[in-house]
């Protein structure tokens, strides 16, 4: 191998390098609020890792050569497509669980799945009632309407970029976000007025 | 969207935040675990991809140096024969014998010393 393409070997690594630290950065960022939003989608710890890992995954696989700016607009349209994807999948296997055991008295098995989502001390205290009432409500909302909200409150995004993440129109998301809210309302009314 | 609306959100925006914060070590832990991870896979497959690309840089220019080497060596081959083939052609048809043309070095003697003489 010449000098000449040892050097741009060398470049091309480094190159890789800082872009790998770029993704590494990018990903520490938002891995917290992701996982949330997956949280609020499956009720599921388990099951909202694997839905960020994979959304990870797919992101650094398919797009980590673009502009360190097109990753938030990505990652969240990423993540969107693999929350529905089992929210669908959950859909057809609870379907089949209905109806294998229609004539049994089994309980639901979503019911009886261990929430590995255990709290810290620090969460027992203060606020935890409040923040246990906003994950209830927001967890019961339907799927549009929780993640239209959490991408407009949560991540801060406006109407153009929600609708791009959620891969819908820009009136959809102003009607789940505006349905959410109007849930959120009606449900928290005792910590809204005490506020 | 009132007052109480806005109030509502932020109170909401103040909980999620509090909640996110709140993630247990062992969850946080698993999310490093899983970017990590993703990350590793990205890496594999810029070193895939660049092996790959030198594998096939090799490749095509072992192919273009073969290919360059069977040219020469053809050329080489069928340019000896041609020419051959020609100047055999040529002494086949001229009229002179073959002893003319080995023994040409003393016809070009004699005719030298007939000059001068």
């Amino acid at each position: 191998m010449t000098r000449e393409c040892q050097k741009y070997e060398y470049l091309d690594q480094e190159q890789s390098l800082k872009q790998l630290d770029q993704l590494d950065d990018f990903l520490k960022g938002v891995e917290k609020r992701a996982f949330k939003m997956a949280w609020f989608a499956t009720s599921n710890t388990d099951e909202a890792l694997d839905i960020v890992q994979d959304a990870m995954t797919r992101l650094v696989k398919k797009y980590a050569d673009k502009d360190a700016e097109e990753w938030g607009p990505l990652f969240h349209r990423i993540l969107q497509s693999v929350i529905r994807d089992w929210y669908r999948k959950q859909k057809v296997r609870n379907r089949w669980q209905m109806f294998w055991s229609s004539d049994e008295n089994h309980e639901d098995p979503v019911d009886l799945a261990v929430d590995t989502y255990t709290a810290t001390p620090e969460q027992q205290l203060g606020n935890q009632y409040a923040i246990e009432e906003v994950n209830q409500v927001l967890t019961n909302l339907p799927l549009r309407q929780q993640q239209a909200f959490l991408l407009r409150t949560m991540e801060g995004l406006d109407t153009k970029s929600t609708a791009n993440a959620m891969q819908c129109s820009q009136s959809s998301v102003k009607t789940h976000y505006s349905r959410a809210l109007s849930a959120l309302r009606q449900q928290l009314e005792t910590h809204y007025e005490s506020h | 969207m009132d007052t109480n609306d806005k109030k509502l959100i932020n109170n909401v925006k103040k909980l999620l935040s509090d909640s996110i914060d709140d993630i247990d070590p062992i969850t946080a832990a698993r999310l490093q675990a899983a970017r990590k991870s993703a990350l590793e896979n990205a890496s594999q497959i810029k070193s895939n991809h660049f092996f790959h690309n030198n594998r096939v840089l090799f490749a095509s220019s072992s192919a273009l140096a073969t290919v360059f080497a069977v040219v020469i060596i053809a050329i080489n081959m069928n340019s000896q024969p041609e020419l051959n083939i020609m100047e055999d052609l040529t002494l086949l048809s001229e009229k002179e014998t073959f002893e003319f043309y080995e023994e040409m070095d003393f016809y070009q003697w004699l005719e030298a010393s007939e000059t001068h003489g």
